[in-house]
């Protein structure tokens, strides 16, 4: 896992599946879902234009990271924006507080298969002496 | 004798693996497979899953899994399990598949490969105008409010066709007649119906695709006259199924019976195979909500094959394009079969596979009882797809293959080609490629899967389903 923060797409059969890393736990949160825009979108060249708040209180932070990420799907799918760049600040009682900066669908390049969904089988979110990491296999 | 991980694949029949129980394991695991398609089935997670799958309360026979099994959560993709419902059997959303209804029609033309050759361009535009597809492309049908939505919920194709998208010939040819009864639109949550209401009639993305086909092969003549297939005829299938609705519905449920499980006592050693008996509150909700998710795929297909037959009027004059039959390969359905010589009412759960019906079943329509269900087998971009009929014994409760199943991943495709050679590539072999991404193209390449050839060969081999013709594609149009 190079640097401190990052991620990386692995391989999977049928799907796609992202590994992502950080020193706290709302950094790896935001490290996924870069890595999962990263499987569909190319939103390096994309300008965002509009902000979406979301506070999420699952209780697990298996659940946190499944709740993010399903996000995404919603907002490309419903909302029809791309995820440009995220903030996400933890809040108390394992509560997250998060900013998605968005652009309009049409306004980036597609690069791969809609993600539609987060699957529990081999997930993983852990914190090994504040080192975070998570695993997602995501439907396509 | 074959060893996989800590997995012992004993051989049964030239055609058929077990892998015995062990642990928790409450039956055997039963793999159709040939000598040649068991390297890839082993070394992915398939096998393990396969066994997995074995440990649900209440299943009978077998965990099973066809000659195209890969990689899945909680279920491999191409298995099939029958839980018993009157002895607590339960109903895993996991044995179901994400996409649920998933399907694939196939349409016939009165037109050969001769006749349409002067207009094919014509008609992959008029097609790639007509198929919505992938990312926030729209759909055919805007439906107008919530209740529209939870119509089509209730009534599938029949819905469709009530608002002038095919004919009643058309229903007489979809599983279940284009409705499966049941639906409960209200256990359907609202951010499953969001995502449903602006997808009715859209194809999607992945390995999803519209394609016109030729007939170059016939294995049964008689059967394929039956069926109104003839050698050279040009053909449509169709593969998608519920979209984002049907997706969302499946996270849901799986989520609410993760957390009701430890109520009935059941642990199992994967999250995705969350699941409840058959008989109690949460199974009956899924029941519902599965249903309106089937026929909401029932009529996305039923739509977009409307769209299809525009298409064709619009570029080569032609109306006469019928179906030949319409189904699901993600699906639970409460089947009665015969174990130990007693019938039994069973959740017979089919996850990538296809119910395939012999002749003479009682479920099938009046004009294809005597030839038994046609399974319909779609190959990868570039490759064949089969139709295939169901016959006596059959196996694994009637059910077949569902397609010739992944053997690279996506990241490993993309990197051995790119999609721009790779539709180089299939334009030079004669195939036509309306993609809306490029890049998305490199993924789905026909090297990415095992041979159809193989799968469909070794499902007639090992008793699941007989070859009565084989389709070659001759233009694709992909998400």
């Amino acid at each position: 896992m190079p640097g401190d923060i990052g991620y990386r797409v692995l391989p999977h059969t049928a799907d796609t599946r992202i590994e992502a890393w950080a020193p706290a736990r709302a950094a790896c949160l935001e490290a996924a879902v870069r890595a999962l825009v990263s499987t569909f979108a190319d939103v390096t060249a994309a300008e965002a234009t509009d902000s979406i708040e979301e506070s999420f209180a699952e209780s697990t932070d298996e659940d946190l990271l499944v709740a993010v990420l399903e996000q995404v799907i919603y907002l490309v799918e419903v909302v029809g924006v791309v995820p440009v760049t995220v903030d996400f600040v933890d809040e108390k009682a394992g509560r997250l507080a998060g900013s998605f900066a968005v652009a309009p669908l049409e306004a980036v390049e597609i690069c791969g298969p809609a993600p539609k969904a987060i699957a529990l089988s081999d997930l993983v979110f852990e914190d090994r002496d504040n080192k975070w990491r998570c695993l997602v296999t995501i439907d396509v | 004798m074959a060893h996989v991980a800590q997995l012992e694949l004993v051989q049964e029949t030239p055609f058929r693996w077990r892998i015995e129980q062990h642990g928790e394991m409450r039956v055997p695991g039963r793999v159709f497979a040939s000598s040649a398609l068991l390297p890839d089935i082993a070394t992915d997670e398939a096998l393990r899953q396969v066994a997995n799958v074995a440990t649900l309360p209440g299943i009978v026979e077998a965990s099973y899994a066809m000659p195209d099994v890969h990689w899945g959560y909680g279920f491999p993709i191409g298995g099939v399990a029958a839980t018993d419902v009157a002895a607590g059997g339960v109903l895993s959303p996991g044995g179901v598949g994400f996409d649920i209804s998933c399907g694939v029609r196939l349409l016939v033309s009165q037109l050969s490969d001769r006749d349409i050759a002067p207009h094919l361009s014509a008609l992959m535009d008029s097609l790639s105008r007509s198929i919505p597809r992938g990312m926030g492309k729209g759909a055919v049908w805007s439906l107008g409010s919530a209740d529209e939505l939870a119509d089509v919920m209730r009534n599938g194709a029949a819905y469709a066709v009530a608002h002038g998208f095919g004919s009643d010939a058309d229903l007489a040819r979809c599983e279940d007649g284009g409705t499966m009864a049941g639906a409960e639109p209200d256990a359907v949550s609202e951010r499953a119906r969001s995502r449903g209401l602006l997808q009715l009639g859209s194809l999607g993305s992945g390995n999803h695709f519209l394609e016109v086909q030729a007939v170059d092969t016939i294995y049964d003549p008689a059967v394929a006259k039956r069926l109104g297939l003839f050698s050279g005829q040009i053909c449509v299938m169709i593969h998608c199924g519920s979209r984002g609705l049907g997706h969302q519905i499946c996270s849901d449920q799986v989520k609410a019976m993760g957390s009701a499980m430890v109520r009935y006592g059941i642990s199992v050693p994967d999250r995705q195979l969350a699941c409840v008996p058959v008989e109690s509150v949460e199974g009956r909700s899924y029941l519902g909500a599965m249903a309106a998710a089937a026929n909401y795929a029932q009529a996305n297909r039923q739509v977009l094959a409307a769209a299809a037959r525009k298409a064709f009027f619009d570029s080569i004059g032609t109306h006469e394009i019928d179906l030949l039959y319409d189904l699901s390969h993600n699906l639970a359905k409460i089947e009665t079969h015969d174990i130990d010589g007693t019938p039994h009412q069973l959740c017979v759960h089919r996850k990538g596979a296809t119910r395939a019906l012999p002749p003479g079943h009682t479920d099938l329509p009046a004009d294809l009882r005597e030839v038994g269900q046609p399974v319909l087998v779609p190959g990868s971009m570039g490759t064949a797809s089969y139709v295939l009929a169901g016959l006596q014994p059959g196996g694994a409760f009637f059910s077949a293959c569902h397609g010739a199943g992944r053997a690279l991943s996506r990241h490993q495709a993309k990197r051995k080609i790119r999609g721009a050679d790779l539709r180089a590539q299939l334009e030079n072999a004669g195939i036509t490629v309306r993609a809306s991404s490029v890049q998305g193209l490199a993924e789905e390449a026909p090297f990415a899967y095992k041979d159809v050839d193989e799968v469909v060969a070794t499902c007639e081999l090992a008793g699941l389903a007989r070859r009565i013709a084989r389709l070659r594609p001759v233009g694709v149009v992909k998400g």
